[in-house]
C-alpha cells in the first residue's frame, strides 16, 4: 500500500507537518487562556490532528491514526468546555502530538512505534482519571522524559494496557466521528466540507497566501529519526501573487531577449542602449522576486522555542516565560534553517545558566518567574536576533578565573584583559561556566560551535551583560546567502571576490608613507590605523606559488608588490567575528552583486575560499573566506588582544573624535570632526568657478558654495594642484564645501584640545599631533564668519523667555544643564548652546551634574547629557532626573556616539526624551528650540518658527 | 571530430559506444552515455592550494566546474595545452567534472563481450584507473573507470 501511493504519502506528510507545525504554541496558547477557552484556537488544532486522522485511516496508518484519534478526544472535550488544560494535561498533549509528528517524520517505520502509553495517558484524561495527585505526578514525571515512555516496561508498568481505543472513548457528543474509512471518502469526494477541514486529498484547495511557506520547524526531530523521511523539505510554498509577478517578469524577459537580437541583427547601437537598460531593470526585478520566494518568516524557527523553554524551565524547577517579538521579520530559506540549532542552544543557555530558581530570584527582589525575551528586527541592512533573559548575569572575573584553570588564559593576560574581553571567553572552544554538567546546556556543544554556525552563514554573535540584571545575546545576520555584495579585488593576476559584509574600510598608502604606516612587529607586519595595531595579510603570500602556468607572472607580482615603483598599498581592513586583519591585495575593482557558486568537492580542503562566482565577463573568480584566509596563515583573534585592548583603553580615558586630517599649506596640518562632515568629494581644480566674489562648484544641476580657510584664519594660503577635495557640511540649511588641497588621514584624536593658543573665529582649538600643531576647524562658526547672510533665518532665542528668580544667570535666558565627559565636546556643544541664545552650565560627568541640579543653584530648561561617562553615565542620570518630583518635568536630550537601536531603547527605556547623534550641529539646535518651543509655549520669539 | 551528437546510434544490448581520447600516447575511452559535453574552453581560473589534479575552475554556463587534469592523475607530467586539448564534462555525484585531455579520437563502438580485463601496469599508468581494455585494430582502447579517476 505504502510504495503504490508514495505520493500521496508524501502529500500527507507535507500536509500533516504543516498542521502540525503550530500545534506547540497553539495548545500552550490554549493552555494560558485556562478557563476562557479560544475556540477559534481549539478548532484550529482539532482540525488539523482530525484530518491527520482521516488521512492516516484512509492510508492504512493505524498506530498514526490511533494516536491522533486519542488526541482527538481531549480536544473534543476542550472544544465542548468539559475539560481545561492544566500543566500536566498540556504535556500530555504535547508529547502526543511530538510522537505524532516523529512518525509522520519518518512515516516508512511508523507503524512499528509504541504508542501505547501516550493513546492510554490521552484516554485517562478523557476519562477524567488524571485528577488524583498521584497519577499527575506520575504523568509528570513520564513527561520529562518523552523516550522513556516508548519503552515497554513503561507500558507494563500502566495499570491497564488499553487494547480498545474505541471503547474508551468518552460519550461525547456525535461530532463528525465516522470510522476511519468512511471519513476518508468523505474527503475524497467533496473536498471542502463545512468544517474547514485540510484535505489530504485536495491540497490545491487551500489558499496559498494563508499558508505562506510554513517549513516544519521540527528540523532536530527529523535529523534524529535519519534520513529515510520522503524529501517533503525540498517543496517550498510561494504565494500566488509573486508567482504571478515572476511569470510576466519572465515575459518581459523573453520580450528582451526578442528586442536584444532584433537590435544585434539591425546592428542599431543606439537601440542597443535601451534595450541593455531593460534587460537590466528586468533581471534586478526578476532577481528580487525570486529572492522574495526563498524568504521565510522567523516565527517558523521562533515558535518551537515557547515550547521549549517550557520543558525546560519544568524540569529545572525554573519559572521562566519566553516572550517572541518580530516574528514576522524574514530570512532566506538556507539560513532559516541552519539557526535554529544554533538558537535553540542560544535559549537553553539563557534558561539554564542565565535565569535563577525562583527562591533566589525572589531573594533579589525580582519577580520568581524569569523572562527570557527573543526579538528579531531588521539593522543596517541585516538582521538582528537578540535573546535576552532577567537573569544573574555573567562574572567577568568569575570567567577570568575559569580560563586560567582550564588553560585557555595566563594570568598576566587575564589581569589586563577588560570585562568585554574576558566575555568573549565563553566562545572560546572548550569553555563552559556551569560548574556540575548539566544534561540541558552540556550537550557536548560549546558556545564555540554556535558562534562558528552563525559566522558560517555570514554572521555573528556578540554578548552584553550585566551582573544581577540579565545577559542579551546578539546575532547578526544577512538577509540572504545566494546573493552576496562583493568587492573584487586582484592578487596574484587573479581575480577574487571578498563579501563587502567582512570589510570595514579600505586604506591606500602612498608609496612615501608606507614607511611610516607599515611596521614590523615579531615578524609580522602591522598597520598603525588611528592608533591601534592591525596585523597584516598579504593575499598573494596566502595564495603562494599554486600554478605552474602562472608561475612567471606570480613572480613579477610579488616583486612589484614590494618595489618601490609601486605607487600605493591597498589594504582592506576585513572583519570576522572578533578577528580584524588587514588584507593587502594587488589592487580594487568594482563592486559586484556576486551569485555565490558552490565549488566542487575536490575542492573541500581549501578552507579560504567560500564558494566561486562567474563575473560579468563570464570568467570565475573565487570567494575569500576572511576566516579561513587568517586561519590559512595561523592568525588567531588571540593575535588581536593588545591591539584591541590599546584601543579599549584609549575609549576609557574619554571617547576619541574622528577627525578628518588635511592641509591648507602642506606645511599647516588641520582637522575637522569627522561628525560635521557629510561627504567628501574629489574634484579637479579646475572646476571651481568663482561667481560674482565667490567660490563655487557646479555639480549635479547644483551650484555648492565654497570657502576657504584663509578668508579667516591666519594661514598660509593654500596651494592647488591640479586636483584636491571638497569636505562638505551642512551649515543652517544648506550644503557647503571647504576646499582642502590635500587628505592627509582619519584619526582618532584626543577630547583635550588647547583653546587658548589660536583664538581665531571658526577654529574649535588646537592639538599637537606627531610633533605637528594641528587646528580644529569649527565649520560652522567659519561658514558663520564669512557668510552671516546664511544663516538669517536662525536667529538666536536670546529674547526674553521666562526662568526661575533664582538663576544665576543672563536674565530671561533658558538655562541648560550639560553632562559631558570630554572636554572636547563639551566645549563644543556649549558653544553651539550659547550660539541659539541659551547659557549652559557643563559639567563633568553624571555625578556633578546630578549635584548641580540638586543645589537647585539653577533653574534648568533641558538637560544635555552625554551616555558613556565616568562615575554616572547619562541613563543613571536620566533615571534620577525622571524619578524625582522635583526635577521629572525637565526634558533630557541625550547626545551620544552609541546610536543604535538598542542604545535607544535603553534610553528610552530610562527616560531620556531625545537621543541625539554625536555632533549634529542643526539637530542638536533644532532639537533645543523645539524643546523650549514646548516647554515654554507663551515667550518664545516668532523667529524660532524659522528654526522648527 | 566526434561530439555527444554521435550518440544518437542505436546500441544493442551487447554494443556499448565509447568516445575515446588521447591521454600522452595512450587512447583511452569513456562510455559515451557518461559525457555531456566535449568543448575547448580553456578560460580557466586557477585554485590556489587547491590538490594538484585540478587544473582549475571553469564556467560553463554559469556553473561553476571543476577541471580535472587526467596526466596529472595518471602521474604524469600536467597537460601542456595545445590545439587540440579539449574539455570533457562528465556528471559525477551531484555536480559537473571536466576531465582535461590532450586529444579527441573517434566514438567507437565496442562489443561488451569482448572487453578485457586490464593488464598490469600499462604505459606506467596504474591500472586501477582502468576497468577494461578493447583491442581495436591498430591498438589498444583503455576504459577508464571514472569514478575511480574523480576520487
Amino acid at each position: 500500500m505504502l510504495d503504490e501511493n508514495d505520493e500521496l504519502l508524501t502529500e500527507f506528510v507535507t500536509e500533516s507537518r504543516e498542521g502540525l507545525a503550530e500545534i506547540e504554541s497553539d495548545l500552550l496558547a490554549i493552555e494560558a487562556c485556562g478557563d476562557e477557552i479560544d475556540l477559534d484556537l481549539v478548532n484550529k488544532v482539532f482540525r488539523a490532528i482530525h484530518s491527520i486522522k482521516g488521512a492516516a485511516g484512509f492510508m492504512g496508518l493505524n498506530t498514526v491514526g490511533s494516536l491522533a484519534h486519542s488526541l482527538e478526544n481531549v480536544l473534543v472535550m476542550i472544544r465542548n468546555c468539559e475539560l481545561t488544560l492544566n500543566p500536566e494535561r498540556t504535556s500530555v498533549l504535547l508529547e502526543g502530538a511530538d510522537v505524532l509528528s516523529s512518525m509522520i517524520d519518518d512515516i516508512g517505520n511508523s507503524e512499528s512505534v509504541d504508542v501505547s502509553l501516550n493513546v492510554q495517558q490521552l484516554d485517562r484524561i478523557v476519562n477524567g482519571e488524571d485528577g488524583d495527585a498521584t497519577t499527575s505526578a506520575e504523568l509528570v514525571e513520564s513527561s520529562s522524559d518523552v523516550d522513556s515512555s516508548k519503552t515497554p516496561e513503561s507500558v507494563d508498568d500502566a495499570p491497564d494496557a488499553s487494547d480498545d481505543v474505541q471503547s474508551s472513548r468518552a460519550d461525547t457528543e456525535d461530532v463528525e466521528e465516522p470510522t476511519y474509512s468512511e471519513e476518508c471518502s468523505q474527503k475524497t469526494t467533496a473536498s471542502t466540507t463545512d468544517t474547514k477541514e485540510r484535505s489530504p486529498g485536495a491540497p490545491a484547495a487551500e489558499p496559498v497566501a494563508e499558508s505562506v511557506s510554513k517549513e516544519p520547524p521540527s528540523k532536530p526531530v527529523s535529523k534524529a529519526t535519519g534520513e529515510s523521511t520522503p524529501r517533503a523539505d525540498a517543496n517550498i510554498r510561494v504565494p500566488v501573487p509573486v508567482l504571478d509577478r515572476l511569470m510576466t517578469l519572465a515575459g518581459e524577459l523573453v520580450l528582451g531577449r526578442n528586442q536584444l537580437l532584433q537590435t544585434i541583427a539591425s546592428n542599431d547601437t543606439q537601440m542597443l542602449d535601451s534595450v541593455g537598460a531593460r534587460m537590466d531593470q528586468v533581471t534586478s526585478e526578476l532577481q528580487e522576486t525570486i529572492m522574495q520566494t526563498r524568504m521565510q518568516p522567523v516565527g517558523t524557527v521562533f515558535n518551537k522555542f515557547t515550547r521549549i523553554v517550557r520543558d525546560l524551565s519544568n524540569m529545572l524547577n525554573k519559572q521562566c516565560l519566553l516572550e517572541i517579538n518580530g516574528k514576522d521579520v524574514e530570512l532566506d530559506k538556507t539560513i532559516i534553517e541552519a539557526i535554529g540549532d544554533p538558537l535553540t542552544h542560544l535559549i537553553r543557555n539563557s534558561v539554564d545558566h542565565g535565569v535563577e530558581s525562583p527562591e533566589v530570584r525572589e531573594e533579589r527582589g525580582k519577580p520568581a518567574c524569569g523572562t527570557v525575551h527573543l526579538r528579531a528586527y531588521h539593522q543596517d541592512g541585516k538582521v538582528n536576533i537578540a535573546i535576552s533573559d532577567d537573569g544573574a548575569g555573567i562574572d567577568a572575573d568569575k570567567l577570568k578565573l575559569k580560563a586560567i584553570e582550564k588553560g585557555v588564559l595566563t594570568d598576566d593576560k587575564a589581569a589586563s584583559m577588560s570585562d568585554a574581553e574576558a566575555l568573549r571567553l565563553i566562545f572560546a572552544p572548550g569553555f563552559s561556566t556551569v560548574e556540575k554538567v548539566s544534561s540541558v546546556s552540556g550537550r557536548g556543544v560549546g558556545m564555540d560551535v554556535v558562534k562558528t554556525n552563525f559566522e558560517r552563514l555570514g554572521g555573528s554573535v556578540d554578548i552584553d551583560t550585566a551582573l544581577g540584571k540579565g545577559t542579551t545575546f546578539t546575532v547578526r545576520l544577512p538577509l540572504t546567502l545566494a546573493i552576496v555584495p562583493s568587492l573584487i579585488v586582484r592578487a596574484n593576476g587573479q581575480r577574487f571576490a571578498v563579501p563587502q559584509t567582512n570589510i570595514s574600510e579600505l586604506v591606500r598608502i602612498r608609496t612615501g608613507d608606507d614607511s611610516k604606516r607599515l611596521e614590523q612587529l615579531r615578524d609580522a607586519e602591522v598597520l598603525r590605523l588611528r592608533g591601534s595595531l592591525l596585523p597584516l595579510v598579504r593575499l598573494s603570500n596566502v595564495l603562494g606559488n599554486s600554478s605552474t602556468e602562472l608561475a612567471d607572472e606570480e613572480s613579477q607580482d610579488t616583486e612589484s608588490s614590494t618595489s618601490p615603483r609601486k605607487a600605493a598599498t591597498n589594504i582592506i581592513v576585513v572583519e570576522a567575528g572578533n578577528l580584524r586583519y588587514g588584507l593587502i591585495v594587488d589592487s580594487l575593482h568594482d563592486s559586484e552583486e556576486i551569485v555565490v557558486k558552490p565549488l566542487g568537492r575536490h575542492m573541500s580542503d581549501v578552507h579560504f575560499l567560500a564558494g566561486a562566482t562567474v563575473l560579468g565577463d563570464g570568467k570565475v573568480a573565487l570567494i575569500l573566506d576572511i576566516t579561513g584566509v587568517a586561519g590559512h596563515i595561523g592568525l588567531s583573534s588571540t593575535d588581536q588582544v593588545e591591539p584591541v585592548d590599546m584601543v579599549n583603553k584609549k575609549d576609557r580615558s574619554g571617547e576619541p573624535i574622528p577627525t578628518l586630517l588635511f592641509t591648507n599649506h602642506p606645511d599647516e596640518q588641520f582637522g575637522v570632526p569627522m561628525g560635521c562632515v557629510s561627504r567628501i568629494e574629489r574634484i579637479r581644480t579646475e572646476k571651481i568657478e568663482t561667481v560674482a566674489g565667490q567660490e563655487v562648484l557646479h555639480y549635479n544641476d547644483r551650484t555648492l558654495p565654497l570657502i576657504t580657510l584663509e578668508t579667516s584664519l591666519n594661514t598660509k594660503p593654500r596651494e592647488l594642484g591640479d586636483r584636491c577635495f571638497i569636505i562638505v557640511f551642512q551649515a543652517g540649511k544648506r550644503e557647503v564645501g571647504l576646499i582642502a588641497p590635500q587628505i592627509l588621514d582619519i584619526r582618532d584624536l584626543p577630547c583635550e584640545l588647547d583653546t587658548q593658543m589660536f583664538d581665531d573665529e571658526g577654529l574649535l582649538g588646537s592639538l599637537v599631533l606627531d610633533g605637528k600643531a594641528t587646528r580644529i576647524v569649527d565649520t560652522y562658526e567659519l561658514t558663520l564668519h564669512q557668510h552671516p547672510q546664511w544663516f538669517n533665518n536662525v536667529k538666536p532665542v536670546s529674547q526674553p523667555v521666562v526662568t526661575d528668580e533664582s538663576s544665576t544667570e543672563t536674565p530671561g535666558q533658558p538655562v541648560i544643564l550639560l553632562a559631558e565627559d570630554s572636554a572636547f565636546f563639551r566645549q563644543t556643544v556649549r558653544s553651539y548652546l550659547e550660539q541659539i541664545g541659551t547659557s549652559v552650565v557643563a559639567c563633568e560627568d553624571g555625578a556633578i551634574a546630578w549635584e548641580t541640579l540638586e543645589s537647585l543653584k539653577h533653574s534648568f530648561s533641558i538637560i544635555v547629557t552625554d551616555i558613556e561617562m565616568p562615575k554616572m553615565d547619562g541613563y543613571e542620570l536620566t533615571k534620577r532626573v525622571k524619578s524625582d518630583e522635583r526635577f521629572r518635568g525637565i526634558p533630557v536630550v541625550a547626545l551620544s556616539s552609541l546610536a543604535s537601536d538598542e542604545h535607544k531603547l535603553k534610553g528610552a527605556a530610562a527616560g531620556i526624551d531625545e537621543y541625539l547623534t554625536k555632533l549634529n550641529r542643526d539637530q542638536l539646535a533644532l532639537t533645543i528650540t523645539n524643546l523650549l518651543n514646548h516647554s515654554i509655549p507663551v515667550n518664545v520669539p516668532s523667529a524660532l518658527a524659522g528654526v522648527s | 571530430m566526434s561530439t555527444t551528437s554521435d550518440a544518437t546510434a542505436v546500441c544493442t544490448a551487447e554494443e556499448l559506444e565509447y568516445a575515446t581520447f588521447h591521454v600522452g600516447d595512450v587512447l583511452l575511452g569513456i562510455e559515451i552515455r557518461e559525457v555531456q559535453e566535449i568543448n575547448r574552453n580553456l578560460d580557466l581560473t586557477v585554485v590556489p592550494h587547491g590538490p594538484a589534479h585540478v587544473r582549475g575552475v571553469m564556467n560553463l554556463r554559469g556553473e561553476v566546474v571543476t577541471v580535472v587534469d587526467l596526466r596529472v592523475v595518471f602521474g604524469l607530467s600536467a597537460i601542456e595545452v595545445t590545439r587540440s586539448t579539449r574539455n570533457i564534462v562528465l556528471s559525477s555525484g551531484d555536480e559537473r567534472i571536466s576531465l582535461l585531455v590532450d586529444g579527441i579520437a573517434d566514438v567507437v563502438t565496442a562489443r561488451e563481450d569482448r572487453i578485457e580485463s586490464p593488464p598490469g601496469n600499462l604505459s606506467g599508468i596504474e591500472d586501477r584507473f582502468f576497468s577494461g581494455v578493447y583491442r581495436l585494430e591498430s591498438e589498444l582502447l583503455l576504459i577508464v573507470d571514472v569514478e575511480e579517476v574523480l576520487s
